[in-house]
C-alpha cells in the first residue's frame, strides 16, 4: 500500500513539471551579441546576433533587427521577424553605435541591470560607425558567430593581449563612482574584418574621444596584475652604442624591446592634497623577450642602463597620456578615487572633480627589473 | 497552563544543536538586501555598524540566557505568565506568536518574490508558497527532532555557496572600503539596527530552551552561532561594498544574489538561478522553525493542538501570500516586521530580565522569612 502510494507520487511529481511554461531549444532564439543604436527619429534600433538550433537550418546563427521606443521594446520588434522566441540570458558582448555612445549609454544600462536574466560577465564594445555595420559584417572572414569572434577578441587578452576587459558591472561600477571614468575598445571593420583599433575614453557614460590602441598596456599595468603580458618599446641606440656587439651588423638608430611582465604592482598616492599633486610608483618584474640590436647584457652595468631607459621611456608614456586623458577630462586612470578617500571633510562631488582634474600633476616613477633574458645574452 | 514545561528524555536534544538552529533562523532571506540596507545608513562604514551589532547581539543572549536559567524548565510563554500574571503574560506571548507568524509570512513573501524576479516571473505566488508549505507541515509533523535534524542537514548542504563569492571577492576594488570612519556614531548604531532583520532569530532560544537535554552547556553553541552569522553578514557586506559601485549600491535591492551572477563555470553558465533555488535550502528550515514556534505557542497558551493550528497558520499565510504581490507592500511590511522585532527581541529581554532578577530575589528572600 504504502508503496504504491509512493510510486504515484513520485509519478505525478514527473508529470507536474509540464505545469511550467515550457522552453523548448529549437524554439528559442538566443541572443549572443547586441548592437543598439539611435537612429535620427530618435528611435532605437537594435541588431542581434541569435543562435538558433533548428534542426533543417544551415547556419546556427542568424541575425535580425528591430526598432522601438526602448531596447526591450526593438528586441520585441526583433521578435516579429523571427520565428523564435528570443532570449538574452546569454548575451556575451554589447555594442553601442559611436554616436549612441557620444550621447550618453546610461539610458540602455537601466535594462541590462534591472532584468536579472541578463548574465553580468557580458563585456561592453563601441562600434564604429555604428553597431549595426559591425553586426552585418560579412562572414567570409571569420569562420565563426560575429558576437562570439567579439567576445572572443575581448576575452582573449591573454593571447592576443588587446584590451583591459570591461564587463558590464565592472563599466557601471567606474560610471558611477565618483572620480573614476571608463573606458572601452572600439571596434572598427578594416579589411573586412572587425578590429579593435582605439581605445574610447568616457566622461561618465559619455564616449568623449579616442586614444591610441598602445596605451592598454598602460592602463591594464594600473589596473591589474598582468601575467605574461608583451610590452614593447623603442629607445634611442646612442646609449648602448659602446656596449654593441661585435658580432652583430645593424647599425640601426633606434633599439626595439619587447618584454614579458612576470610581475607588477601599482600605487598611487597624493603628495599634495591642495596642490593636486600625485605620485604613482609602478613596480614591474619583466623577462626580456626581444631586442633588435645585441648589446653585452651579462654586463650588469648594461642591464643596469637599459633597465634605467626603458624605465623613462614608460614615464614618458605615462605623462602623455595623463595629459591627453586631462584634454578630454576624462579620469580613467582613477586619480579621483584616490583624492576621494585621502580628503578630510566634505565628500568629493562630482562636479568639484571635474574642476579640478585638469590641474592634476602626476609624478610617475616606475621600477623595472629585468630578471631574465632568455636562452641567449 | 504550567509554568515549567517538562519534556520527555527521549524527545530532548543536545545542546550542540543549538548552533545549527540559530544560524539557520537567523541566516533567512535578510542577508540578501541586507547590505545595501545597511550600507544606506552608515555607506563604507556598513561593516563597523555589522560588528556593533554583534557586539549586541552577545550582550542581548547574555541577557536571554540569564533570564532562562533562573527558570527550571521553561520557555518564553511561561516565564511571562509567571512573571506578569496569567493574564498580562497571555496577552504579551500571544503578541509574541502574533510576531513570530508574520516574520514567517515575510521570510516567504521575499523568497517568493527574488524566485518570480529571477527564475518564474509568471508563476502566481500561491504555487511557490504551497510546494514550501507542504514541506514544512511535513516536518513540523515528524516532532522537534526531525526538525532539527532538517536545520543540520540543510545547514550543512547549503555551505558551500559561500565558496562562489571568490569571483567577486577577485573583481572587488578595496578602495570603496576608504575613508575609514567617516560616518558619525549616530549613522553607525543606525546601520546596526538596519541590521536587525537580518540578525534576528536568535529568539527561538527562549521557545526551544526546554527541549534542550544539557542546559548548562548552550553558551557555546549558541555565542558560536552569533559570531557565525554575523561574520557571514560581515564578508557579503564587505564584497558588496567593492563591487558595486556606491550609487548601485544603494539602489539594489538583492545585492548578495546579484553578486553570485558574475561567477561562472564551463559547466555552469548562469550560477545565480542554481543559487536562487538553493536558497530554498536556507528558507525551508528557517520556515519550519517559525512555523513550530507559532503553533507551538499556540499550543503552550491555549492548549490547542498543533496539528489544527498549523493547518489554519498555512491556509492564512496562502491567502496574505497572495494579496501582498506588490514589492512596495513586501518592503513595508518586512519594516514593520523588523521594527518590530527589534523591540520585542532586543530591547525587551533587558527589561524582562530586570523583573525576573527583582522576582527571584524577593522570593528568596521570602523563603529565607519562613525558614
Amino acid at each position: 500500500m504504502k508503496s504504491k502510494l509512493i510510486i504515484y507520487t513520485f509519478i505525478i511529481c514527473l508529470f507536474l513539471t509540464g505545469c511550467f511554461k515550457e522552453n523548448q531549444i529549437e524554439k528559442m532564439g538566443i541572443i549572443n551579441a547586441r548592437g543598439i543604436d539611435k537612429q535620427e527619429d530618435g528611435l532605437v534600433q537594435a541588431s542581434l546576433v541569435l543562435f538558433q538550433f533548428e534542426a533543417q537550418a544551415k547556419d546556427i546563427t542568424k541575425l535580425v533587427k528591430g526598432t522601438g521606443n526602448s531596447t526591450k521594446g526593438a528586441i520585441n520588434n526583433a521578435n516579429l521577424e523571427t520565428n523564435f522566441l528570443l532570449d538574452s540570458g546569454k548575451l556575451q558582448i554589447e555594442l553601442y553605435g559611436k554616436e549612441t555612445a557620444q550621447e550618453g549609454i546610461s539610458p540602455y544600462l537601466d535594462t541590462l541591470l534591472r532584468d536579472a536574466r541578463v548574465p553580468d560577465t557580458s563585456y561592453m564594445a563601441i562600434g564604429e560607425p555604428t553597431a549595426e555595420d559591425i553586426l552585418t559584417v560579412q562572414e567570409s572572414g571569420i569562420s565563426m558567430n560575429i558576437g562570439q569572434y567579439l567576445h572572443g577578441v575581448i576575452e582573449n587578452s591573454a593571447s592576443d593581449k588587446l584590451f583591459p576587459k570591461v564587463s558590464l558591472v565592472k563599466f557601471s561600477r567606474l560610471k558611477n563612482d565618483i572620480g573614476v571614468d571608463p573606458i572601452l575598445p572600439v571596434f572598427e571593420i578594416k579589411e573586412g574584418i572587425p578590429k579593435i583599433t582605439n581605445i574610447g575614453v568616457f566622461q561618465d557614460d559619455k564616449y568623449v574621444g579616442d586614444i591610441s590602441i598602445e596605451n592598454k598596456i598602460l592602463f591594464n599595468l594600473l589596473d591589474e596584475s598582468l601575467l605574461s603580458e608583451w610590452l614593447e618599446i623603442t629607445l634611442p641606440f646612442e646609449p648602448f652604442k659602446k656596449y654593441k656587439r661585435n658580432s652583430s651588423s645593424s647599425t640601426t638608430e633606434k633599439l626595439h624591446v619587447a618584454l614579458n611582465t612576470l610581475r607588477n604592482d601599482s600605487t598611487i598616492r597624493v603628495t599634495d592634497l591642495e596642490d593636486l599633486t600625485f605620485k604613482i610608483n609602478l613596480n614591474i618584474e619583466a623577462s626580456l623577450l626581444e631586442i633588435s640590436n645585441q648589446i653585452k647584457l651579462e654586463d650588469k652595468r648594461v642591464l643596469k642602463l637599459l633597465e634605467k631607459e626603458i624605465e623613462k621611456n614608460i614615464e614618458k608614456k605615462y605623462e602623455e597620456l595623463l595629459k591627453k586623458l586631462q584634454e578630454f577630462n576624462s579620469d580613467a586612470m582613477g586619480f579621483g578615487s584616490v583624492y576621494r578617500y585621502s580628503k578630510k571633510g566634505k565628500p568629493l562631488t562630482r562636479a568639484e572633480w571635474r574642476k579640478k582634474y585638469p590641474e592634476v600633476k602626476a609624478d610617475f616613477n616606475v621600477n623595472l627589473k629585468i630578471i631574465h633574458h632568455g636562452e641567449t645574452f | 497552563m504550567k509554568i515549567t514545561n517538562v519534556i520527555a528524555p527521549g524527545k530532548r536534544i543536545r545542546a550542540f544543536y543549538l548552533f545549527f538552529i540559530i544560524c539557520t533562523v537567523q541566516l533567512g532571506v535578510g542577508i540578501m538586501g541586507a547590505p545595501s540596507y545597511i550600507f544606506g545608513y552608515a555607506r563604507q562604514d556598513a561593516w563597523i555598524s555589522i560588528l556593533i551589532a554583534g557586539v549586541a547581539l552577545i550582550l542581548i543572549l547574555s541577557v536571554i540566557i540569564y533570564i532562562l536559567s533562573q527558570y527550571e524548565n521553561s520557555d518564553i510563554f511561561g516565564i511571562q505568565v509567571d512573571i506578569f500574571g496569567s493574564f498580562i503574560g497571555k496577552v504579551l506571548g500571544s503578541i509574541y506568536i502574533i510576531y513570530l507568524a508574520m516574520a514567517l509570512l515575510s521570510v516567504m513573501l521575499t523568497y517568493i518574490e527574488v524566485v518570480q524576479v529571477f527564475i518564474r516571473p509568471t508563476m502566481p505566488s500561491y504555487v511557490i508558497g504551497g510546494l514550501i508549505l507542504i514541506l514544512v507541515i511535513y516536518c513540523i509533523w515528524g516532532g522537534v527532532k526531525v526538525i532539527v535534524g532538517v536545520a543540520f542537514l540543510f545547514f550543512i548542504l547549503s555551505q558551500w555557496l559561500l565558496i562562489l563569492l571568490y569571483d567577486p571577492i577577485l573583481r572587488m576594488d578595496w578602495s570603496h572600503l576608504l575613508p575609514v570612519l567617516d560616518a558619525s556614531l549616530i549613522e553607525l548604531l543606525k546601520g546596526a539596527k538596519a541590521s536587525s532583520y537580518t540578525l534576528l532569530g536568535f529568539e527561538i532560544l527562549l521557545i526551544i530552551y526546554p527541549y534542550i537535554d544539557n542546559k548548562k552547556e548552550i553558551k557555546l553553541p549558541v555565542f558560536l552561532a552569533i559570531i557565525y552569522s554575523v561574520s557571514t553578514l560581515l564578508i557579503t557586506t564587505i564584497i558588496s561594498i567593492g563591487y558595486y559601485s556606491l550609487e548601485n549600491l544603494r539602489d539594489s535591492e538583492w545585492t548578495v544574489i546579484t553578486l553570485f551572477k558574475s561567477a561562472s563555470f564551463s559547466f555552469a553558465e548562469r550560477l545565480d538561478y542554481i543559487v536562487v533555488m538553493e536558497w530554498m535550502m536556507i528558507v525551508v528550515p528557517n520556515n519550519i522553525f517559525l512555523a513550530w514556534a507559532t503553533t507551538y505557542g499556540i499550543k503552550r497558551l491555549y492548549n490547542i493542538q498543533q496539528r489544527k493550528s498549523l493547518y489554519i497558520l498555512c491556509s492564512l499565510l496562502l491567502v496574505s501570500i497572495s494579496i501582498l504581490k506588490y514589492d512596495y507592500m513586501i518592503l513595508q511590511f518586512t519594516t514593520i516586521v523588523s521594527n518590530m522585532g527589534f523591540w520585542i527581541n532586543c530591547v525587551y529581554p533587558f527589561i524582562l530580565a530586570t523583573l525576573v532578577f527583582f522576582k527571584k530575589k524577593r522570593s528568596k528572600h521570602k523563603g529565607m522569612n519562613t525558614t
